[in-house]
């Protein structure tokens, strides 16, 4: 079996953005194929840990491939090649830095130490910068800007601060020494809580995402609002599940802060009346929810919460940038009976609000069971009823969208003549394709969720904080 | 054959038809048809010794007598619905989807009333609540599928805590497993009870849950009517029976306060459905449109289910059962004839219709065969139902129950016989003089329902038999009991065929008098002359027309349920315009204030 160099899933898109310059003709080759090339790479990958340059850690930089590094960048990976399958004119243009940006995630995921973490974040914001301004609103883009700067100088300070407590950048050397002695390191954990927050979309740092996605055409839509927003939680979870020691003040504080987030965020989604809106502010409630639950020691909950939530939310925000591009907005009466024309997109973008909801069949359903079912396990009865009232709200506000979209106008016999793509074959096909697949993806884990819940359990370890981890799967029920 | 094949063969049987009825419209009606039947024919050919089948994981089954009844009931009503919808020319009824949805909705019920576990249970439940929302949606309104999912969603919500609660406590998701350690160690125990029976006062329609049932009937397509007011409101009342039967309130609330023998709690639980077996018979009197009048006598009607299932005695769990056969049966018969009626006429506003009886006697009688079981008169089987339930309430001296239902029946022959008599009878309008009879297909499905609620309301016992085999299933010590053809009551035994032959008699005497007397003349409805007033719409004449007027004003002091509910959206709403005005502008600078101001808190609480 071949063994590929993680390394390769950073060099090789940044090579490839950079020669790219010179044949600006196949730019859109560079990028399907170079998206293409890096699935392969992941799927080759080996777990261990891989130096750079030869130095040993505490070191030397290394790149940390476990199993939550390796299934975390295949979902993203495949997520990332299949919009690079619906590559346009557009985004000709943005070849290098989509190819860039898609280096600098796959970095983030990898990473094992802490101010590589910081180069990496950076980068993926500029790339982002860039792909955000091809929509056009610069004010939005020079939010966005604002706040990711703000946002990495939080992460720097906090960092700082650390290295002068700890002495070393490397994670896992951190770790021991945060354990050993956690006291006085407080302020920097909430620095970089912070600055990370602002690119996971909590409240109240995350304003930018509602300019960006409320305009969201249907390729920045899936990269920021899907994409970015998981990969940044994946970050998060391994921050502050593997290397950060809290204490429960601290944790309690960025709780609160994540509870906000939740019920706002539903609060916002259930006002809206806009389909890119509803879901971006639904959007910033599951980032809260994710972060509640990696924040308490349900890591690996969290962990396929965010895949989940990213592969629907991937769908939804793909097909609602189309639709909004075909129809010329995206106000439910504008659009009432759009899926009517398009049913197979309907069907996929139903699929992926179902799941998002958590209804069974899908696999959403699976993950929230899961996550109450543990939480409860602690005894804990007002977080479950907290998150069963937000859910609440979102299968309203849902399911609303939903038969909206689905319900014939007044008057019209035949549903809105929107067609989703009518005029490209080959995207239209690209768009069944990929928006099928992971509808149906979704579906299949909903059935069949159990491997889903052991790689889970595999990567983010089966005991966390004393909390054994109870996973209910299809198969046997409940099991330790 | 077993039931987890059955359950799968009806989900891929609506995956095939959806597919069959993209290509030809006209087939799908016939699929869901043909499918339901023939589920019908297995569950009854197997009975209650159908084999679960395999265990698919979390999905396994075992058929109880009590999951039976349930299983043999929608089954009855969605193929009887299968058969009088085949002819049905409506635009939803068209939709490929709809037979897909029809046919899922079915199959998750099944699934339900089959469920060893609660979590394959609350899965089943879910596929059947969103199943039937698209159905709905599929229909002509906006507020109905909403807030009908909305409603479904509270219920199923606080099902599955309460399901949780039980498992991380008990460590079992086993049915009676699940609820019988509950009683041994109640430590969640009453908050399991009260959510498991919130969420099936939901499906009910139960006030303060009913919301959802006007607008859902009436906006539902016609053909999906029948199947959601007969058939899927059900679902709740299967979780009530479990419920109570495994985890009785006086097993965990035994010796604490008691009301006239019951636990207070219980007595709290009989009062509010008592309450909303009056609220729905006031607001069923009040309605100009038909679908909605039904809808509310369901919300009064779910009451006697509930009261009948909280007495818990045998007589009490009999009634409830038979109640909610007799209910499903007439409710189906009811909204088909309805749909008949707005497929022809377009409408279901009682004053713009009258005297289709001349045009639709057939039709006619089935309605009123509904209408009668309904009200509760002999020899229906709704008047077994309360007859049953009225027994063990007095037996009991729950006064105050009785009364409602009492009342309740009163009140239901004001608003049923009122439906009956605006519909059907007085005089015909001249638009309505080329309407026809129902076609074979609902004759024939109005038949069999009529002629069950008919037939069992004249010999029901063997039906009691049967309730008295589910009380010995649920582990009931005592079970009503039957006395050859009569049921033993409390102060007398109940003799149906006696009934009906008093009744026969006095219907000979009626029959003679009406063809020995002389013949009234007919006259056409406008040919008439008017006092004083100007009557130009034949609208006018009808005496439906702002019947409940004089009530209105009565009405509009009453505290309104919905009102809190869109108080609560509207609330929900202004949070979010709020988090937006605060947190989402567009001004970078007031992110950066935020962002100052948190970590400003954040530093400052830590160093505290």
């Amino acid at each position: 079996m071949m063994n590929l160099n993680p390394v390769l899933t950073i060099a090789l898109p940044l090579i490839l953005a950079f020669t790219k310059i010179m044949y600006r003709r196949i730019a859109n080759l560079f990028l399907i194929v170079g998206s293409l090339i890096n699935i392969f790479v992941v799927m080759f990958l080996k777990e261990g840990q891989y130096l750079m340059g030869g130095y040993r850690p505490p070191f030397g930089i290394i790149l940390q491939v476990d199993t939550y590094a390796l299934y975390s960048l295949l979902v993203l990976n495949v997520l990332f090649a299949a919009l690079m399958l619906l590559v346009t004119k557009k985004a000709e243009n943005l070849t290098s830095s989509s190819l860039i940006a898609l280096a600098a995630l796959n970095g983030l995921i990898l990473t094992g130490d802490l101010f590589n973490l910081f180069v990496f974040l950076e980068i993926a914001t500029i790339a982002a910068l860039i792909l955000v301004s091809s929509i056009k609103k610069y004010h939005q883009a020079f939010n966005y800007m604002v706040a990711g700067a703000i946002g990495s100088t939080f992460y720097l300070l906090g960092l700082g601060l650390l290295y002068k407590q700890y002495g070393t950048l490397n994670m896992a050397r951190m770790h021991e020494l945060m354990a050993a002695s956690p006291s006085g390191s407080a302020v920097a954990v909430i620095l970089i809580f912070i600055g990370l927050a602002v690119e996971i979309k909590l409240m109240p740092f995350s304003s930018w995402a509602a300019g960006v996605l409320k305009n969201a055409d249907e390729w920045i839509g899936p990269m920021i609002g899907a994409i970015y927003g998981g990969v940044m939680m994946i970050v998060v979870g391994r921050l502050f599940t593997d290397i950060f020691v809290m204490d429960a003040k601290v944790r309690l504080m960025l709780s609160l802060l994540t509870l906000i987030t939740l019920v706002g965020g539903e609060a916002a989604a259930f006002q809206s009346r806009k389909v890119r809106e509803v879901l971006l502010y639904s959007g910033v409630a599951q980032a809260g929810l994710e972060a509640l639950l990696i924040l308490n020691g349900y890591p690996a909950i969290g962990f396929i919460l965010v895949l989940s939530n990213m592969t629907a939310k991937y769908v939804m925000f793909l097909l609602a940038g189309y639709m909004a591009e075909e129809a010329g907005g995206d106000d439910f009466d504008r659009l009432t009976g759009v899926f009517r024309s398009n049913p197979v997109h309907g069907f996929a973008f139903t699929v992926a609000g179902l799941s998002l909801a958590g209804l069974p069949l899908f696999f959403g359903f699976i993950v929230k069971l899961n996550l109450l079912y543990n939480l409860m396990l602690s005894h804990s009865y007002w977080l479950p009823a907290l998150i069963l009232s937000a859910s609440l709200v979102e299968g309203i506000y849902m399911l609303r969208m939903i038969l909206g979209l689905w319900r014939l106008p007044e008057g019209h016999r035949g549903g809105l003549q929107v067609r989703i793509l009518g005029s490209s074959h080959r995207r239209k096909y690209a768009v069944y394709t990929i928006s099928m697949v992971l509808s149906l993806a979704l579906i299949l884990f909903g059935l069949a969720p159990d491997n889903a819940l052991s790689i889970a359990r595999r990567a983010r370890g089966a005991d966390t904080d004393g909390k054994p981890l109870v996973l209910i799967t299809m198969k046997g029920g409940i099991g330790q | 054959m077993n039931w987890l094949s059955l359950i799968v063969s009806l989900f891929l049987t609506g995956i095939a038809g959806y597919f069959i009825a993209r290509i030809k419209p006209s087939l799908g009606a016939w699929i869901a048809m043909a499918a339901s039947c023939a589920a019908l024919l297995l569950v009854l050919l197997g009975g209650d010794a159908l084999p679960g089948g395999p265990a698919w994981g979390l999905i396994r089954f075992e058929v109880t007598p009590l999951g039976w009844f349930f299983s043999l009931l929608i089954i009855l009503v969605f193929s009887t619905n299968g058969i009088g919808s085949l002819a049905a020319k409506g635009r939803q009824h068209r939709e490929p989807v709809y037979t897909m949805l029809y046919l899922f909705a079915l199959a998750a019920s099944l699934g339900v009333f089959a469920a060893e576990n609660w979590l394959a249970l609350f899965i089943f439940w879910e596929i059947a609540v969103w199943s039937s929302t698209f159905a709905i949606g599929l229909g002509n309104g906006r507020k109905g599928s909403v807030s009908y999912f909305g409603m479904s969603l509270l219920g199923s919500l606080m099902m599955l805590f309460a399901i949780l609660a039980m498992g991380s406590a008990y460590q079992t998701f086993q049915i009676r497993e699940a609820l019988t350690t509950a009683l041994q160690n109640p430590g969640p125990a009453l908050m399991v009870f009260i959510l498991m029976l919130g969420s099936s006062m939901v499906k009910l329609g139960i006030m303060p849950f009913h919301i959802w049932m006007p607008p859902a009937y009436t906006e539902a397509p016609d053909e999906f009517a029948p199947a959601l007011a007969g058939g899927l409101s059900k679902l709740g009342a299967f979780t009530a029976f479990l419920v109570s039967a495994y985890l009785p309130i006086s097993g965990f609330m035994g010796g604490s306060w008691r009301v006239k023998g019951l636990p207070a709690l219980s007595y709290g639980l009989v009062l509010l459905a008592s309450a909303s077996i009056v609220f729905g018979t006031l607001m069923a009197i009040r309605q100009e449109d038909a679908k909605k009048l039904l809808a509310y006598s369901s919300a009064a009607n779910g009451g006697y289910i509930i009261i009948g299932i909280l007495m818990g005695t045998s007589m009490s769990v009999s009634g409830a059962l038979v109640h909610l056969l007799a209910h499903a049966l007439a409710t189906t018969t009811a909204f088909s004839v309805l749909a008949v009626i707005v497929r022809q006429t377009g409408t279901s506003r009682m004053d713009a219709l009258g005297g289709l009886a001349h045009r639709m006697p057939l039709t006619f009688l089935a309605f009123l065969t509904a209408i009668l079981s309904l009200v509760g008169l002999p020899p229906m089987l709704g008047f077994v139902s309360k007859w049953l339930i009225l027994q063990s309430l007095a037996s009991q001296g729950l006064f105050l129950p009785a009364a409602a239902v009492v009342f309740g029946s009163i009140g239901s022959m004001l608003y049923a016989f009122r439906i009956l008599s605006t519909v059907f009878l007085g005089q015909l309008k001249p638009r309505h003089r080329a309407l026809q009879e129902s076609s074979p297909g609902v004759l024939l499905s109005l038949a069999i329902l009529s002629g069950a609620t008919m037939g069992l309301g004249v010999y029901p016992s063997g039906l009691i038999q049967y309730t008295a085999k589910i009380e010995a299933s649920l582990g009931m010590s005592e079970t009503v009991q039957t006395a050859g053809l009569s049921i033993r009551g409390i102060n007398g035994n109940l003799n149906a065929l006696l009934i009906m032959g008093a009744f026969l008699i006095g219907m000979v005497i009626a029959g003679a008098i009406f063809f020995k007397a002389p013949r009234s003349r007919k006259v056409d409805l406008m040919d008439t002359y008017t006092a004083g007033e100007f009557i130009y719409s034949p609208e006018l004449y009808h005496y439906g027309t702002q019947f409940a007027a004089p009530f209105e004003r009565i009405y509009e002091k009453l505290p309104s349920i919905s009102r809190v509910y869109a108080a609560l959206a509207s609330l929900t709403d202004d949070l979010g315009n709020l988090v937006k005005y605060l947190f989402f502008s567009p001004m970078p600078s007031r992110t950066a204030l935020w962002i100052s101001v948190v970590t400003i808190l954040l530093i400052w609480g830590e160093v505290l």
